[in-house]
């Protein structure tokens, strides 16, 4: 939109985007000000009052070339062009935006509601609600060549290894995309983009986790467009943590997570196990069970190793579908997949009961895991053992385990390995400890200041 | 990283073809044994199993070959709890222990056996001797009879 203003003898001309600014902001902080208090001699006199406070506006900037004025522009602000002299650009933005709301995948019974929206703006707010520190460092840069999207880095000066907030802008400062706008391009960007399934950054749509990372030493990200806030480094021990584990005392806690691990071994051992034992290694079964499993297939046509590996298939098809249609929708399927086909499959003797329950063990025990992309790598893993139980029975598991291992050893996230919490025998990284007993920060991190309290 | 999808196909390719090292039966195809009766005749050794398959030879080792061939699936042997014997094969057991597991009870059979009844017996009423305890030097004295369709173990 151009407006041009007649102020005194000269004519100023007024740009801004429609949709991105508000027009009752333009008219009243912008065209009214210029119109009613702007006075002066020449055009240059007017630029210089206009900047200096003469326009009643929070924020007014001078934009000196044609790109800044295209970015000021692009980012919610009206531009007023003093011919022969310059352009001022005030702040205009547009108040559309997303209103908070509680988490949606991230529930917790208790703890804050508050969950990040789209606008990086509103989640800095929100940080700064939970951590009132004046020690919060926010460091603001653009990423993508197209997208111009804004990155903000967060961290805590004092706590923070500067090292890890460096390596982060550094990072940020070496992508050269035209847009940095999906989850995907920000994680693999950032992390380096490994060859790895297992996610090096932690994202949380919850504001609380988010500042408890920061709080513990932690670099944070938040991306202008997704309503998700990025930790790094984050490891298996970050990953595996749920924020109820923050919500109840620590022996509940602990216990939880002592069933979440148990889950994370069923989910992906399971079916590679239950193919080995049932193809190799019969003798370790019992012999009820063995006779269970015997009756149960004696009319399925397929091998169990076939049974399993289909039926793992079938569990991610059906996840899939889920996700893609509406919440009504999916939640239909999931039940006329899961409860239904699954029924009249066992019924037809096309699977056996056994198998079934062998996978739906552990696909329950996958969503267990509190991050999902942690989840779905194991899920890409829990398969690669499944074909290596069904080679070479429990000797293909051993070597598929022990690879996963060796693949896990080797990855880092921002220098920190990702199973730093398991290097040392503490058993630290399975167990909730006390709060009053965790008086130090997580040495990995190399925090500045290591207490967190006396 | 790039040679990995070469060697994921390669052992795609020989999985395909069998050509590893490892076979295994699925758990379809067994015939899991609970009970194994073996007991002489004239001309060499019958086994017996409570799935009512049948096997015979010169030896052990033959009518244990004779056994496998003859029943439709995989007999499963792993899975035995008991073995009765007669007087005449107890000499076998060092060859029977090698196809049994070791905690697999162990008593003598006088008589005719209903081996369909047999296991649900021995499950109730289980011999003291082990093929462990045999392996040591024990030998099985317990004797399980069968008259007008009852059952009993006799010390």
């Amino acid at each position: 939109m151009v407006r041009s203003i007649q102020c005194g003898p000269f004519t100023l001309y007024a740009y801004s985007i429609d949709g991105l600014t508000s027009g009752g902001d333009i008219s009243d902080y912008v065209l009214k000000p210029i119109r009613q208090t702007l006075t002066g001699e020449t055009v240059s006199a007017l630029y210089h009052s206009a900047l200096n406070g003469a326009v009643y506006n929070a924020v007014a900037g001078p934009a000196e070339d044609l790109d800044a004025v295209a970015l000021k522009l692009v980012n919610g602000f009206c531009v007023v062009l003093f011919p022969d002299v310059g352009a001022v650009a005030f702040e205009v933005k547009t108040g559309e935006k997303r209103g908070l709301s509680a988490p949606e995948v991230e529930n917790t019974v208790k703890g804050p509601k508050d969950a990040f929206v789209e606008t990086v703006r509103s989640n800095t707010s929100l940080i700064r609600r939970h951590l009132r520190s004046p020690d919060l460092r926010l460091y603001e840069t653009r990423v993508g060549r197209r997208s111009l999207t804004n990155v903000t880095v967060v961290s805590l000066k004092g706590i923070t290894n500067p090292q890890l907030v460096e390596r982060m802008k550094a990072r940020l400062n070496e992508i050269d995309i035209d847009g940095f706008l999906s989850p995907s391009a920000v994680e693999e960007y950032v992390t380096g983009s490994r060859a790895t399934a297992f996610p090096l950054m932690q994202y949380t749509e919850r504001t609380d986790r988010f500042c408890r990372g920061i709080l513990d030493g932690r670099v944070g990200l938040l991306v202008d467009g997704l309503p998700l806030g990025y930790l790094a480094p984050a490891d298996i021990g970050t990953l595996m943590e749920s924020q109820e584990d923050r919500g109840t005392d620590y022996i509940s806690s602990s216990c939880i997570r002592v069933l979440r691990y148990s889950g994370l071994l069923l989910s992906l051992l399971l079916p590679a196990v239950f193919i080995a034992m049932a193809t190799f290694h019969q003798e370790m079964l019992p012999l009820p069970m063995l006779r269970s499993i015997i009756e149960s297939k004696a009319s399925v046509p397929f091998s169990t190793a076939t049974e399993v590996l289909g039926l793992l298939i079938a569990f991610e098809l059906l996840q899939e579908s889920g996700i893609h249609l509406p919440q009504s929708i999916g939640q239909s399927v999931s039940i006329i997949g899961g409860i239904v086909v699954g029924s009249a499959a066992v019924d037809a003797a096309i699977i056996s009961p056994a198998a079934l329950i062998a996978v739906s063990i552990a696909g329950v025990c996958g969503f267990a895991q509190p991050n999902r992309d942690f989840a779905e790598a194991i899920r890409v893993w829990r398969f690669l053992i499944a074909v290596l139980g069904a080679i070479a029975g429990l000797f293909g598991v051993t070597v598929g385990l022990i690879i996963l291992l060796i693949h896990l050893s080797g990855l880092q996230s921002l220098g920190v390995d990702y199973l730093s919490p398991f290097s040392k025998i503490k058993g630290a990284g399975i167990l909730r400890h006390r709060l009053k007993n965790r008086k130090m920060r997580n040495p990995e991190l190399h925090p500045q200041d290591r207490r967190n309290q006396k | 990283m790039k040679r990995w999808p070469w060697y994921m196909a390669a052992l795609s390719l020989i999985a395909v073809l069998n050509l590893l090292p490892f076979h295994g039966t699925d758990v379809a195809q067994l015939k899991p044994v609970e009970v194994l009766w073996v007991y002489g005749v004239e001309d060499g050794v019958v086994i017996e199993t409570d799935t009512l398959d049948r096997g015979s030879g010169s030896t052990v080792e033959n009518a244990l070959d004779h056994l496998m061939q003859t029943t439709s699936g995989h007999i499963f042997l792993e899975t035995a709890d008991f073995l009765l014997l007669d007087r005449q094969t107890l000499t076998l057991l060092p060859q029977l222990s090698e196809w049994l597991r070791p905690a697999c009870g162990v008593c003598i059979a006088e008589g005719e056996m209903d081996m369909e009844q047999v296991a649900a017996f021995l499950n109730a009423h289980p011999p003291g001797c082990t093929l462990r305890d045999c392996s040591k030097g024990a030998v099985p004295t317990e004797v399980l009879k069968m008259e007008e369709g009852r059952m009993e173990l006799v010390s």
